[in-house]
This record gives structure tokens, C-alpha cells and sequence, in this order.
């Protein structure tokens, strides 16, 4: 039987043309089964409103929730709830949840607020819990149809430790996050972040550090006595700016004295004040305010001092004093101008 | 016969121990900060004789007669104004025969003079008051607060010599030099 070369070519290209039609066919019967089994679960979350905390009154601990729809949903047979979990990230940095000075993200310490987020859904067990930046929660929550018909149900805490706030400098504080929900091994972002804000200072703080005590030693019979202390001040004023006053325990009209601890007898005690950190003083300082300029960028004045009390004892007035041992004690109190 | 007067300053301090400071306060961050300061000083004991002079008796002759004696006011400063006490001493020592007394030797010969010191302080204001005797401290008086007593006295010193003792001494001159050393009480 003789068989044409034609032919032979023919038929191959037509077996050919069937396979790649039997392809697509099976390609489509494919893409329609992954999108009706897509279409059966839906899971979203809301995206939270801003946390505006506003001007901390130096005083007390902060905490904001937001009440939230979140959907963990399966259509299927006639449509269930499903668990989920979430999860919120910083979107300005990593390893906590912070907001930055002036939204700064390179800032760290008293320029940082730690702040700490927590979960909890209504619709399940209600109980917060304590979440990990970029950590998953380790509980389960019961997520809700869409649309929430039961009303939004996941919380978002947002606490804020008085302590956390009183060590830090003054200013705008801002940080921004985002909250994602997972069901199984379908995770989705919120549409959007949300930012946490708060204003600490809403008027200027002051700190006074650095202080030290003074020996005047012991006065043989003859010369003045004088011992500086220099301190730090640190005012978020503007130019850090202060005013400084003074009290001390056998203070009247007249001024300071370091008394006797067995008698009424004191010695007259002046006071002088200098705006640098090296003094000696030369402004006295009775009963009056002085004035200064303090580190406005480091409450430690980056470790050094920038003011002096330099506090004088008269030749006359030791002689004058009968023998045993003063003391004194010179309260300090800046103000922010 | 004349005297001559050292004065010593006798200052008197003892041990002091570490200063015993309370916990310091720093201020902490806020509207206002407040931070302390604790002092701590040591007055030590402290006095002064000062303004002495020397007291010259001039001479004694056939013509003289009766007891004589001088005063000689001096100031003792005390830190606070507190008690001192006065030990007198002398150049030339007591006395030979009485180590109470004190005595004037001449210039050539060996002979001597007995004479008697009193203190009159500012506490007592006695001019009575009795006879010191050689390296004895006085009774107590009341030191001034001011090193220079506000240029003025606050104390006396008198001598006393006894007609007769004059009597039985060679012609001569007589000299001591009267040694005060004050201490804080």
C-alpha cells in the first residue's frame, strides 16, 4: 500500500490542532473551579480611624479602642463564620510599636513613645490580648458575615503608660501602622493605616539633674568659705528658657543660713548663680527669680552642666559661729518662661 | 622692772567625721522641677589674744613706798562668743622656793621679785578676782565674737607686786616675760 507523504503530513497536523483544543478546554474547566472556590470565602478587615490622644496632661496612663468590622466568612452551604486572626505592623520602623518625635523614625529614646496594641473580637470570647508588633495574635477570633450584621466587633486598644510619657521630651509624637487579618492561609491588608498621635508638653517642661552635695569641710578660725555645684537644666521652652528660684530650710527675709543641729546658732549663707556650667556665681539669689537659657534638645544636657550656684560663707560670720557642725539644705525650682 | 607678754593662740580642733549627707533629689521632667542641695560644715574651736602690751613699773627707790601694781587690757576672741580659760606661764619660770608663784629675776644679779597675776574677764567683771597661779588655768570667761573685740578690751590682766618684796631685793633691774595661752572652753 503506497501512502502519500501529503497525506501523512496531513493527518499528523490534525491530530496536532485536536490536542492543543483538548488543552484549552481543560485549561478553562480549571480557571472556572479555582474561582468559584475563591468566591465561597470572603475575609477583610476595616481600616481603623487615626488614635488622636491629643495633649497629655502630665498626668496618667492613655487608652483608645476602636471598634472595628472584621469578615471571616464562608458562603458555602449556606454561608458560615470562620476564624480569624490579626495582626498589626509599624510602618515606620520594627520591633515595637512607637511613635516618633516630630515623625521622625530615627528617633530613639525620651525622643520615643512606646505605645502597646491590643485585640479582642465581641462576637468570640471578648478577651484582649496583648499583640507583638509583626506577630500574628495567638488566639482565634469569630469573624462575621460582610457588611458585620451583628456591628463591628474586633477592638483595637491602644494604651500609652504614664511613665512611658513622663520621661519624654516635649512635642508632636506620631506613628503609623497597619492592621492585616488572616483566615487559614489567606491573609489581607486593611485598605489603608491608621496613625496613633499625641502632644506631650502642652506647656514647656523643665528638668533640674546633676546635683550634688557640698562639704564646705571645716573652718579653723580664719578666711571665707565657698563651694560651687554645677548642675544641668534642661527647658523645652523656646530657647530653652527658665527661671530659677531658691529656698532652703533657715531661710527669712535676709536670705539662706546653714544652722547649728544642737543650738539656734547659723551662719549667713550667700547664694550666687551662674548661667553656664562652670562658674563661680556671681548673681546673688535671696529671695528673687533668675534667669537663664537651659538645654532645650537633652534633658541630661548630654551630660554635662550648664548652670552654677556658687554659695559663700564670710570670714566674719564662721568666726562669729560657735563650734559644731552646719548643715543646710538649698531647694531648687526651675520654671519653664 | 618690766614684762613682756607672748600670746598664744590656741586653736583646738578634733576628728570630724564624713559628712552624713541625705539622699540627694534630682529634679524629674515636668511643668516644674525642684532638685536640693545638702550642706555640710564644720565649725572647729578657734580663739585669739590680741592688743597685749608690755607694762613697765619704772622704778622704785628710797623715796617709793607701799604696794604697787598695773593692768593691762587685752582682747580674747572665742568663735561664737563661747567660754575661754587662761593658763599664765613665764619666761622665767615659777618660783624657786614656790612653784605657784611667779617672779622677776634681775638683770646682774640672781635676786628676785614675787609678783601675782589676776585675770578680769568679761563674764565676771570682778576686779577682785583672785590670784592665778603659775601654770593654772583661771576661772572662765566669755571670749568676743569679733577677732578684735571691736577694737576695744574684753579682759584685764593685773599684776601685784608687794612693797616688801621690793624692800629685799638688790638694786637691780627685774624682768620676766608673762606667757597667756587661752583655751577654748
Amino acid at each position: 500500500m503506497l501512502i502519500s507523504l501529503n497525506k501523512l503530513s496531513f493527518d499528523f497536523q490534525q491530530t496536532k490542532n485536536k490536542l492543543v483544543m483538548l488543552a484549552l478546554a481543560l485549561a478553562c474547566l480549571l480557571s472556572l473551579s479555582i474561582n468559584e472556590a475563591a468566591a465561597e470565602k470572603t475575609i477583610s478587615i476595616e481600616t481603623a480611624r487615626d488614635y488622636e490622644f491629643g495633649i497629655w496632661a502630665n498626668a496618667g496612663s492613655l487608652s483608645s479602642t476602636q471598634t472595628l468590622c472584621a469578615v471571616a466568612w464562608d458562603d458555602k452551604n449556606g454561608g458560615s463564620s470562620k476564624n480569624y486572626s490579626t495582626l498589626v505592623q509599624n510602618i515606620m520602623g520594627s520591633g515595637g510599636y512607637y511613635l516618633y518625635l516630630d515623625g521622625n523614625d530615627s528617633a530613639t529614646g525620651t525622643s520615643r513613645i512606646q505605645v502597646t496594641m491590643a485585640h479582642a473580637d465581641s462576637s468570640d470570647n471578648n478577651t484582649f490580648e496583648t499583640l507583638i508588633e509583626d506577630s500574628w495574635e495567638s488566639q482565634k477570633q469569630r469573624g462575621q458575615a460582610p457588611g458585620c450584621p451583628n456591628g463591628p466587633s474586633s477592638q483595637l486598644r491602644v494604651d500609652i503608660a504614664s511613665t512611658e510619657l513622663a520621661n519624654k521630651l516635649g512635642g508632636d509624637y506620631i506613628g503609623y501602622f497597619r492592621q492585616s487579618i488572616k483566615e487559614g492561609r489567606e491573609k489581607v491588608d486593611a485598605q489603608g493605616s491608621f496613625a496613633v498621635s499625641i502632644t506631650i508638653g502642652g506647656v514647656p517642661q523643665v528638668q533640674i539633674s546633676h546635683l550634688g552635695s557640698i562639704d564646705f569641710g571645716a573652718h579653723s578660725g580664719l578666711g571665707d568659705l565657698s563651694a560651687s555645684e554645677s548642675f544641668c537644666i534642661y527647658s523645652s521652652a523656646p530657647n530653652g528658657a527658665y527661671r530659677l528660684s531658691i529656698s532652703s530650710v533657715g531661710q527669712d527675709a535676709n536670705g539662706h543660713y546653714l544652722e547649728d543641729l544642737s543650738s539656734t546658732d547659723r551662719i549667713p549663707l550667700a547664694v550666687l548663680y551662674a548661667n553656664n556650667g562652670t562658674g563661680p556665681g556671681t548673681i546673688p539669689i535671696t529671695n528673687n527669680y533668675v534667669y537663664g537659657n537651659g538645654d532645650s534638645i537633652n534633658t541630661n544636657c548630654s551630660g554635662n552642666d550648664n548652670t552654677t550656684l556658687t554659695l559663700r560663707l564670710a570670714e566674719a560670720d564662721l568666726q562669729a559661729a560657735s563650734t559644731g557642725r552646719y548643715s543646710g539644705q538649698i531647694t531648687i525650682l526651675v520654671e519653664p518662661e | 622692772m618690766k614684762f613682756k607678754y607672748t600670746a598664744i593662740i590656741a586653736l583646738a580642733s578634733f576628728v570630724t567625721a564624713p559628712a552624713a549627707f541625705a539622699q540627694l533629689s534630682q529634679g524629674t521632667l515636668g511643668a516644674t522641677s525642684t532638685g536640693q542641695i545638702d550642706l555640710d560644715l564644720q565649725v572647729l574651736d578657734s580663739v585669739e589674744i590680741s592688743r597685749l602690751g608690755d607694762i613697765d613699773f619704772g622704778t622704785y627707790g628710797g623715796a617709793n613706798t607701799g604696794d604697787i601694781g598695773s593692768s593691762e587690757g587685752f582682747c580674747v576672741y572665742v568663735n561664737g562668743g563661747d567660754d575661754y580659760k587662761i593658763t599664765p606661764t613665764s619666761r622665767n619660770g615659777a618660783a624657786t622656793d614656790d612653784n605657784e608663784k611667779f617672779h622677776l629675776l634681775g638683770d646682774t644679779d640672781a635676786d628676785e621679785i614675787m609678783y601675782t597675776v589676776k585675770f578680769i574677764g568679761a563674764a565676771t567683771g570682778a576686779s577682785a578676782a583672785s590670784a592665778t597661779k603659775f601654770n593654772s588655768a583661771s576661772t572662765s570667761f566669755k571670749g568676743s565674737r569679733l577677732r578684735d573685740c571691736n577694737n576695744a578690751d574684753n579682759a584685764q590682766l593685773h599684776i601685784d607686786i608687794t612693797e616688801q618684796e621690793i624692800r629685799d631685793a638688790t638694786t637691780d633691774t627685774y624682768q620676766d616675760t608673762l606667757i597667756l595661752l587661752v583655751n577654748p572652753v
